[in-house]
């Protein structure tokens, strides 16, 4: 458990160690390699809802490049001689040929579509719920806030991304979510027009547009992505992951994994299982079955079709909007404007900005390492429940049609029921949120003031009934805690960690805020006084 | 939002022990503690003294007022409970059993690892025997990876593609391939690598004081050295030339389409005179729909031979078909009310009205033929055929716009007019 004296130089080199030397004379690795392999990552079931935003987005890298290979974004029309009989002569783009020659012939076509297209909703799904981890424990506070606001823009490409996706097989429901995206273009004032004939080259549905959409699915919005997800770690990576507070963890330390090895194993593993459990689904769970669609066709509509989960929510603002279209001076401004471009600009806007607005309101200009608990934090708790609660207004009304049809309902209801709520259910979603958080509150209050119920009633001298109550016990660390690195070089080593303190220091500090350990004459971590650290 | 109780600190404000002092003894109790012995004392402490309650009750005339009869619980009681009401000899709440000697004693001296027992050591880190059992387990993981990588190589060459089989045993042996090792990888950090948290110091982000005045001072003497703030001409060349510069890229953008808008929303193919024609190629005459029926259709547009004759051509492509489909619906006679000026737009019952949707450009599909209503699918927004396709429910605010239709001397439909007197589909900034 100590940090060891530096360990020796091996005077017979391995390979592997042949190796790092070669590098270390070219590079000067050491100190960051050290640095960067001993990083301390906590450890909770929560932190792990990114990584899985960030395998998914792996594997739709893996399958789109096998995809690619096969697939041909071209609008050209041919006429099918595929093996799929039930659309045999019939005419289509290249891009709808090719997709159903990808689902029927060619090995392993169909597993990888459907593999690519689990991802993207898991992707954007288990980014939205990052988000919310995120949020409800104030993990965007300073000095977090630019990891938020990548990761809105992440959001936003995500959606973006998808949305491009599944319009390249160009099947009827691919090109009837183009046609309303026209639409939408087409609906921005003043430059609305231009817009959508620069997006699709010409009147819908444009001149060879697919190519285009094609770059944009695979190239143009990729590439941001990754440099946007890059950035997003690389500022993780420096600023250190945030913990809950518990035994041994301060606002000054981080408690839990090194990266090497147990931190990169574990994540390696999670990975694998993420990846498994798309292909599981890739395999098992059909989806955007585009050969039961048929091929787009301007006059033709499947009824009851669905967009991909992530668009829901514009699906159903669009459907509960009221028909208010401006109409004057020469010009109009469309109805479709208001739900899918303004609505969702202003919410998107407001989600960038909330730990701008938060710090503004609460006056904390802190830093701050150690999460919350939602009913820490009323008010901001109950926003997020009531912004939760409007979108899923909005979402579950993008399915209005296929919920007034199976249960029976009159759709006019289901509008009226949607406009209504979306009004009236946020507010109610907050005064809720806002009374349970406190009610918790003083619940904990309570505990660590009279301690935790027993169940052992007693009688009094007095003849008065109490309860016993126990203390709330303080928690332990669960695992024993070790400083970070396990061997301590003298600090005028002069190539230590850079930040002006010696890897010694910090050991010794580290140590020191939580567990003494034998003194060990010559270990100069120990000799260090913890105090005389500037802040 | 205030900031947390520094959580690090040991024994917060717990009843007791908060005012041990944080000395080295009681951290090291705390370390070792987790290795068991200690903890586990505090444990059996802890039950017996459950038991013992509950099988004596305590006599509490003895627990108010801070006074001696209370240390006798434990040397930590009296002192952890200083608040004012009792140094004044008012009784403590009666429930409030911190106080009482009994329930404090549960608590080891010190304050720490009460109550909760830290894991014990995994059986692998003790007994040689698990941890090769571990090993196995891992091992076998692996292999269940080896046989889904097997499996997939060979449904993937051997398997028939056509086979209902094929997509299915393809992801199960990728599951497999993967998830094997994903399972095996987890196990092998949980079981066989140490249980251990390391401890890592975080560092300010702020720099020191004279290390931002440096910055900036060299920031400072950077720029005067360019001449930038001494030399207005050369300032605002460079700023003129690089807005010109940033202003270019409006070429690329415009070079995105060769179709300029212009009119073309304003317009459809249809001509004066253009047949209405089915998908399948079949010119509509009178009676080819049945009274309530319903008929997508398109132009067919009027072409005169070298002889003199005209022919028509079906327009079915998919740019035709984007702005120029159109619905002929037959209403039973007396039924419908025309508007002002439309009376003869319509020819026996037979209307025709833009099929694409008003709202977003949806094909409007779905026609209620009891009340005569057109709904479309994409928002549901519906449009009463008998008052001039009205938009009577749901986003879309423009009634449908109509095609004046109506039949020649064979009873063949034709576009009576030429094309839809308004834009169809969707709005604009330019449409009026
Ligand atoms: C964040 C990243 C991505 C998302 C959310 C995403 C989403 C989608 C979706 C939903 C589809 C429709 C699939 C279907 O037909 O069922 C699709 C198709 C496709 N994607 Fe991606 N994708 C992403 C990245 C990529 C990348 C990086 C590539 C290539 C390098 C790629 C290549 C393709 C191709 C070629 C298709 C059309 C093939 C087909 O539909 O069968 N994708 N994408
Ligand atoms: S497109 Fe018809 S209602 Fe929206």
């Amino acid at each position: 458990m100590t940090t060891a004296p530096p360990p020796e130089f091996v005077k017979r080199p391995t390979p592997v160690r042949k190796a790092n030397r070669a590098i270390d004379e070219r590079f000067g690795t050491q100190a960051g390699l050290r640095r960067n392999l001993n990083k301390v990552f906590p450890d909770h079931w929560s932190f792990m809802i990114g990584e899985i935003a960030l395998y998914s987005f792996i594997v739709l890298l893996l399958t789109g490049i096998y995809l690619t290979l096969f697939f041909d974004p071209s609008n050209t029309e041919v006429i099918y001689n595929g093996s799929y009989v039930p659309l045999k002569g019939v005419e289509m783009s290249r891009a709808y040929a090719s997709t159903l020659d990808i689902s029927f012939d060619t090995r392993a076509g169909l597993v990888f579509r459907q593999i690519h297209h689990w991802a993207a909703l898991v992707f954007v799904g288990s980014i939205v719920v990052h988000l919310l981890r995120v949020f409800f424990t104030g993990a965007y506070r300073k000095p977090r806030e630019v990891n938020w606001l990548i990761g809105v823009g992440l959001l936003v490409l995500g959606i973006l991304e998808g949305f491009a996706g599944y319009s390249l097989p160009d099947d009827l429901l691919s090109g009837t979510g183009l046609r309303i995206a026209a639409s939408i273009a087409q609906s921005i004032p003043i430059i609305g027009t231009w817009a959508s004939f620069m997006l699709f080259n010409g009147e819908f549905p444009g001149a060879n547009f697919l190519p285009r959409l094609y770059v944009i699915h695979i190239l143009l919005v990729p590439g941001i992505l990754l440099a946007l997800i890059g950035a997003h770690m690389g500022i993780l990576w420096h600023q250190k992951h945030t913990d809950f507070p518990g035994p041994g963890k301060t606002e000054h330390n981080v408690v839990g994994h090194r990266v090497f090895p147990i931190f990169a194993v574990k994540s390696g593993g999670f990975f694998m299982m993420v990846f498994a459990m798309l292909a599981l689904l890739g395999g098992l769970a059909q989806i955007n079955p585009i050969w039961m669609f048929g091929p787009y066709d301007p006059s033709k509509v499947s009824s009851a079709s669905q967009p991909d989960w992530y668009i829901g929510f514009l699906d159903g603002s669009t459907r509960l909007m009221p028909p208010w279209e401006f109409r004057g001076l020469g010009h109009t401004v469309p109805a479709v404007f208001w739900p899918t471009a303004v609505l969702p600009g202003i919410l998107f806007t407001l989600l960038a900005l909330y730990p701008f607005l938060e710090a503004r309101f609460t006056g904390d200009t802190k830093s701050h390492n150690l999460l919350q608990r939602p009913r820490d934090t009323p008010v901001r708790t109950a926003l997020g429940a009531m912004s939760i609660s409007f979108y899923l207004v909005l979402w579950i009304s993008g399915g209005n049609d296929v919920i007034a049809k199976t249960f029976s309902i009159s759709l006019n209801a289901m509008t009226w029921a949607g406009r209504i709520g979306l009004i009236i259910v946020p507010p109610i979603a907050y005064a809720v949120t806002k009374k349970l958080c406190i009610g918790l509150q003083e619940k904990d209050a309570e505990i660590a003031h009279h301690g935790i119920e027993t169940g052992i009633i007693r009688q009094l001298p007095s003849g008065e009934f109490v309860e016993d109550h126990r203390p709330k016990p303080e928690l332990v660390p669960d695992h024993p805690h070790v400083p970070t690195d396990r061997y301590a070089l003298p600090s005028a080593n002069g190539h230590d960690d850079g930040h002006g303190k010696g890897l010694a220091r910090r050991a010794g500090k580290a140590v020191s805020g939580f567990f003494v350990e034998e003194k060990e004459p010559g270990t100069p971590g120990h000799d260090t006084p913890a105090g005389s650290e500037k802040h | 939002m205030s900031d947390q109780t520094d959580p690090g600190e040991p024994g917060p404000a717990g009843a007791g022990g908060g005012d041990q002092p944080a000395g080295s003894a009681s951290e090291r109790m705390d370390y070792l503690g987790y290795q068991g012995e200690p903890a586990d004392k505090a444990d059996q402490d802890s039950m017996s003294s459950i038991f013992k309650r509950a099988k004596h009750p305590v006599d509490t005339s003895g627990a108010p007022a801070g006074g001696s009869g209370v240390s006798a619980g434990g040397p930590d009681v009296a002192a952890g409970t200083s608040d004012g009401p009792e140094a004044l000899g008012t009784p403590p709440h009666q429930t409030d059993s911190s106080r009482i000697p009994e329930t404090t004693a549960m608590r080891p001296a010190g304050g720490h690892g009460g109550g909760v027992t830290p894991r014990p050591p995994r059986a692998e880190d003790v007994d040689r025997r698990a941890e090769r059992r571990a090993e196995r387990l891992i091992a076998f993981w692996f292999m269940i990876s080896v046989v889904g990588t097997v499996g997939f190589v060979i449904t993937n060459f051997v398997g028939d593609k056509h086979k209902q089989y094929y997509t299915p045993c393809l992801g199960s042996a990728l599951g497999m391939a993967v998830g094997g090792l994903g399972i095996g990888m987890i196990l092998w950090a949980k079981r066989l690598m140490p249980h251990e948290q390391a401890v890592q110091e975080r560092h300010e982000f702020t720099s020191s004081k004279e290390e931002i005045a440096t910055t900036e001072a060299e920031l400072t003497a950077g720029f005067a050295d360019t001449g930038l703030a001494r030399l207005p001409l050369l300032r605002r060349t460079l700023l003129g030339a690089g807005t010109v510069l940033g202003g270019l890229v409006v070429v690329p953008l415009l070079n995105l389409t060769n179709a300029k808008p212009g009119k073309k929303l304003d317009h459809t193919s249809w001509v004066k005179g253009a047949r209405l024609v089915t998908e399948d190629g079949r010119f509509i005459k009178l009676g080819d729909v049945s009274i309530g029926g319903i008929e997508t259709v398109f132009p067919a547009l009027p072409v005169t031979g070298a002889d003199g004759t005209v022919s028509y051509e079906p327009r079915t492509d998919v740019q035709t078909k984007a702005d120029s489909t159109t619905l002929l619906i037959r209403l039973p006679p007396g039924i419908d009310r025309p508007r002002k000026g439309r009376e003869d737009w319509s020819i026996d019952g037979h209307v025709a009205y833009s099929k694409i949707c008003s709202h977003a450009g949806c094909p409007v599909s779905l026609y209620e033929q009891q009340t005569h209503h057109l709904l479309c699918p994409c928002h549901q927004s519906v449009f009463d055929v008998l008052d001039g396709c009205r938009a009577i429910f749901g986003p879309a605010s423009r009634s449908l716009p109509q095609l004046a239709i109506a039949a020649d001397a064979n009873g063949f439909l034709y576009a009576r007019n030429g094309d839809y007197d308004e834009p169809v589909g969707a709005a604009f900034w330019e449409r009026s």
